[in-house]
C-alpha cells in the first residue's frame, strides 16, 4: 500500500446535516484529502468549503476532478438517485446519507447504474460502525448469543424541520428517518430478509407538520419477531437528541445496548440539563470505510442491497398504515 | 377492625400476597388453603395463618376477605363460589382464562353481597400511577404515543404458564399489565395487532400494537429473557404537549450491599401489591368502591384475548 497516494474525496451537498460531521471525518483521516465541496446553495458551499479547509466547487468540476476517487453525498433523499447517478457515471466510489432512497425502483436503479459503472456505492448506516453494535454482531455471528428469536429497537428523535418534513423531498417522516437505522440492524444481525411489515403511525404529535412523526413497526422475520419505535418524540428541551437502543433475545443469550448513553451532563443557565457524548465517533468510522474501500478495492461494510432491504422495512410500513394490514416483503 | 385473609393458591402469588398483608396495618392473612400440604404448610406457617387443604372448609369458616392466587385457568369455579357464599374477593389477574369464565365471575359479582377486586397491580404502582396522574391533568397535551416493555427470563416457579390451555402465553399472562394500563389511560383500542415468537408451542414473546385511530401503543412482553437478565420493566408517553418516561430500573432509593455478596433495598419502599390489597382492606372495612371491578378485568382480558387471537390470525382484529 502506498500512504503516500492519498484517497481524494469530496462532499456532495450539506442539505443533510450529517455531511457536516462526514466532512470533519475525511479531514481527520490520514489516508484521505477532502478535495472539494459542492451545494446546491453556493452560499453554503463556500463556508462550508471555508469551515473544512477545502475548496468550493461546482459539482460538475468536483465529478471531473480526477483526483477525486470517493464523494459523499449528503443531498435530500429524493436527490440521492439524481447525484448517485452522476457520481457513477464519473467512476466516483460513492458513499450516500441514509435513507437510499425514496422509492424501491430508484434504489434498485441506483444499485444497477453503480455496479454497471463498477464503482461501490455504500450508505451510511453509521450504527453498523457502532463498537457496541458490532460487539452484538459478533456474539451472534460466533454463536454465544444462540438462535435469535425476537429483537426490540428503537430510534427516537428530535423532530428536525426543513427539508426532512417536506414529502417531495424526504420521500416520508420520522418512519423512514429512523426505521431504516434499526431495521438496518435487525437485518444484518439476522442475516436474512424480512418476510412481512405491519405498522401504525402518522402526524400524531406536532400539530399541522403534514408528514409522521410518530408510530410503530413491526417486522416479521419467520424465525424471528422485531419491533421499532421510530418516533420523533423527543420535545425540545429534552436533554439528548434521541437514542438508538436495541434488545436482542437470543436462546443463549440476552443483548442489550444503548448507542448513546456515553455522555456527560451538563445544566447551564436556562439551557437547562444536556448529555454531550463522549462514546466512539461512529461518522469517523463509517467515512474510513469509504476511504480504506477504496484503497484496498474491498466492499464496504454497508452496501446499496442493505440500503434498500432496509428502505422496503420502512416503504412497507407505510403501505401497511395506508392498508391496516401486514404488507409481504420484498415489495412488488 | 382487624380484617382477615384467606390465601387460595399457595404459589408464587400467594406468597406475594402474603408477605404484602403483613406490611398492611389492620389486616391479617389468618388461612392459607392449597391442596398440595407441601406449598400449603410453609406458607401458613411463615404467615402465621392457620392451613386448610380444602377448599370447602374455608367457605365454612369466619373470614373478611378471600384472596385467589390461582393459576388463571382455576379462577372461575374458586371465584364464583367465594362470590356466591357472600366473602369479599380478591381476584389475582388475569380475570379468568376465556370470555366465558370471565362473564360468569362477572355476572356472580353483580349483586354479590361482598365486594371484589381484579389485581391489575400497575394501577398502583409507583410511578407508574403518577404516569397517569400527569397524563389526567393534561401535562403531556394530547396521549397518542404509548410505549412499553415489560421482558424478562421465563417464570421458574411453576410450569403451568408453558402450558397456553393453562396460560394463554405470556401476551396473556404479562403483557395483561400493560394492556390493561394503557387501556387505563388510554381507553379501548379500535383495533389489536400482535406478532409473537413461539417457544415449544407457548407465546414466549409478544409485540402487541394497539389502534387509537390518532395514536399507537406498542405493548412488548417477553420470557425469553436469559436467566440473569434482570426483569426489566419501561414505559414511555409522547403526547402532542410533551414526553415521560418511567424506568422500572431506575428509582431505587436505597441499597445496602454487604461483604457476604447479598444485597437489599429501600426499606420503606412499598410496591404495588401492597398498595392495590392495602386498598381492597380498606374498601373492605369502611365499604369503598375498589378501583378495579370485575368488569374492568373482563374488559382487559378481552382485549388481550383478542391480542392473542391477532397474532394466530396474522391480521389485526377490530374491537367491539
Amino acid at each position: 500500500m502506498i500512504w503516500m497516494e492519498k484517497v481524494g474525496v469530496g462532499v456532495i451537498s450539506f442539505e443533510h446535516f450529517h455531511a457536516m460531521s462526514y466532512a470533519a471525518a475525511f479531514n481527520s483521516i490520514r489516508e484521505c484529502k477532502l478535495v472539494g465541496v459542492a451545494d446546491p446553495d453556493p452560499g453554503r458551499g463556500r463556508e462550508m468549503a471555508s469551515r473544512y479547509s477545502t475548496r468550493y466547487m461546482s459539482v460538475e468540476d468536483l465529478l471531473a476532478d480526477g483526483s477525486i476517487s470517493a464523494v459523499c453525498i449528503g443531498s435530500a433523499n429524493a436527490r440521492h438517485r439524481e447525484d448517485v447517478g452522476l457520481a457513477a457515471e464519473a467512476g466516483k466510489n460513492i458513499m450516500v446519507e441514509k435513507p437510499i432512497a425514496t422509492s424501491v425502483e430508484d434504489a434498485r436503479w441506483m444499485i444497477e447504474k453503480c455496479r454497471k459503472e463498477g464503482v461501490f456505492l455504500q450508505v451510511a448506516f453509521v450504527m453498523r460502525y457502532s463498537p457496541i453494535a458490532m460487539e452484538a454482531k459478533k456474539a451472534i455471528e460466533g454463536g454465544s448469543a444462540g438462535e435469535i428469536q425476537a429483537i426490540s429497537g428503537t430510534n427516537h428523535g428530535s423532530m428536525p424541520g426543513g427539508w426532512f418534513v417536506d414529502r417531495e423531498l424526504s420521500g416520508g417522516g420520522a418512519i423512514l428517518d429512523h426505521t431504516v437505522h434499526v431495521a438496518d440492524l435487525m437485518n444484518w444481525y439476522l442475516g436474512s430478509r424480512a418476510r412481512s411489515v405491519f405498522a401504525l403511525g402518522g402526524n400524531r404529535l406536532h400539530e399541522g407538520l403534514g408528514i409522521d412523526d410518530s408510530g410503530f413497526v413491526l417486522v416479521d422475520y419467520g424465525s424471528a419477531v422485531g419491533s421499532i419505535d421510530p418516533s420523533w418524540s423527543r420535545p425540545e428541551g429534552h436533554p439528548i437528541w434521541g437514542d438508538v437502543r436495541m434488545r436482542i433475545f437470543g436462546s443463549e443469550a440476552t443483548i442489550e445496548f444503548d448507542g448513546f448513553s456515553q455522555n456527560i451532563g451538563i445544566t447551564k443557565g436556562g439551557d437547562g440539563y444536556r448529555l454531550i457524548g463522549y462514546g466512539s465517533d461512529l461518522d469517523l468510522y463509517t467515512c474510513r470505510d469509504l476511504v480504506e474501500s477504496t484503497l484496498n478495492g474491498s466492499r464496504p461494510r454497508s452496501t446499496g442491497e442493505d440500503g434498500l432491504a432496509a428502505l422496503e422495512i420502512a416503504l412497507g410500513a407505510y403501505r401497511s398504515i395506508e392498508s391496516g394490514e401486514p404488507v409481504s416483503l420484498p415489495l412488488d | 377492625m382487624e380484617i382477615t385473609v384467606a390465601i387460595v393458591g399457595a404459589g408464587f402469588m400467594g406468597e406475594t400476597h402474603a408477605s404484602s398483608y403483613a406490611k398492611i396495618n389492620g389486616a391479617r392473612v389468618k388461612y392459607v388453603c392449597d391442596i398440595d400440604p407441601e406449598k400449603g404448610k410453609p406458607l401458613a406457617s411463615s404467615a402465621g395463618a392457620d392451613y386448610l387443604p380444602d377448599f370447602d372448609v374455608l367457605l365454612g369458616r369466619e373470614v373478611d376477605i378471600v384472596d385467589v392466587c390461582l393459576p388463571t385457568a382455576l379462577h372461575r369455579p374458586f371465584a364464583v363460589r367465594a362470590l356466591e357464599e357472600g366473602f369479599n374477593l380478591f381476584l389475582e389477574k388475569p380475570l379468568a382464562i376465556d370470555m366465558d369464565e370471565g362473564n360468569a365471575i362477572c355476572n356472580a359479582s353483580r349483586g354479590a353481597p361482598g365486594l371484589s377486586m381484579v389485581g391489575h397491580v400497575l394501577r398502583f404502582w409507583p410511578g407508574f400511577t403518577e404516569l397517569r396522574e400527569r397524563v389526567a391533568a393534561g401535562e403531556l397535551g394530547e396521549p397518542r404515543h404509548v410505549l412499553a416493555y415489560r421482558v424478562g427470563p421465563p417464570p421458574a416457579w411453576a410450569k403451568w404458564y408453558m402450558d397456553m390451555s393453562k396460560s394463554n402465553g405470556v401476551i396473556f399472562d404479562l403483557g395483561i399489565h400493560d394492556l390493561d394500563f394503557v387501556r387505563w389511560v388510554m381507553g379501548t383500542p379500535r383495533s389489536v395487532f400482535a406478532q409473537v415468537h413461539d417457544k415449544d408451542g407457548v407465546h414466549a414473546h409478544g409485540q402487541v400494537l394497539l389502534d387509537y385511530g390518532l395514536g399507537e401503543a406498542l405493548v412488548e412482553c417477553s420470557w425469553l429473557g436469559s436467566p440473569s437478565f434482570p426483569f426489566t420493566t419501561y414505559m414511555e408517553i409522547a403526547g402532542t404537549g410533551g414526553l415521560a418516561t418511567v424506568d422500572g430500573r431506575a428509582g431505587n432509593a436505597f441499597s445496602i450491599f454487604t461483604a457476604d455478596g447479598s444485597t437489599s433495598g429501600d426499606p420503606f419502599h412499598e410496591d404495588g401489591y401492597v398498595r392495590e390489597l392495602r386498598h381492597f382492606v380498606d374498601c373492605v372495612r369502611d365499604g369503598g368502591e375498589p378501583v378495579v371491578p370485575m368488569s374492568e378485568g373482563l374488559e382487559t382480558i378481552k382485549l388481550s384475548l383478542s391480542a392473542v387471537e391477532s397474532a394466530g390470525a396474522g391480521g389485526p382484529v377490530k374491537m367491539g
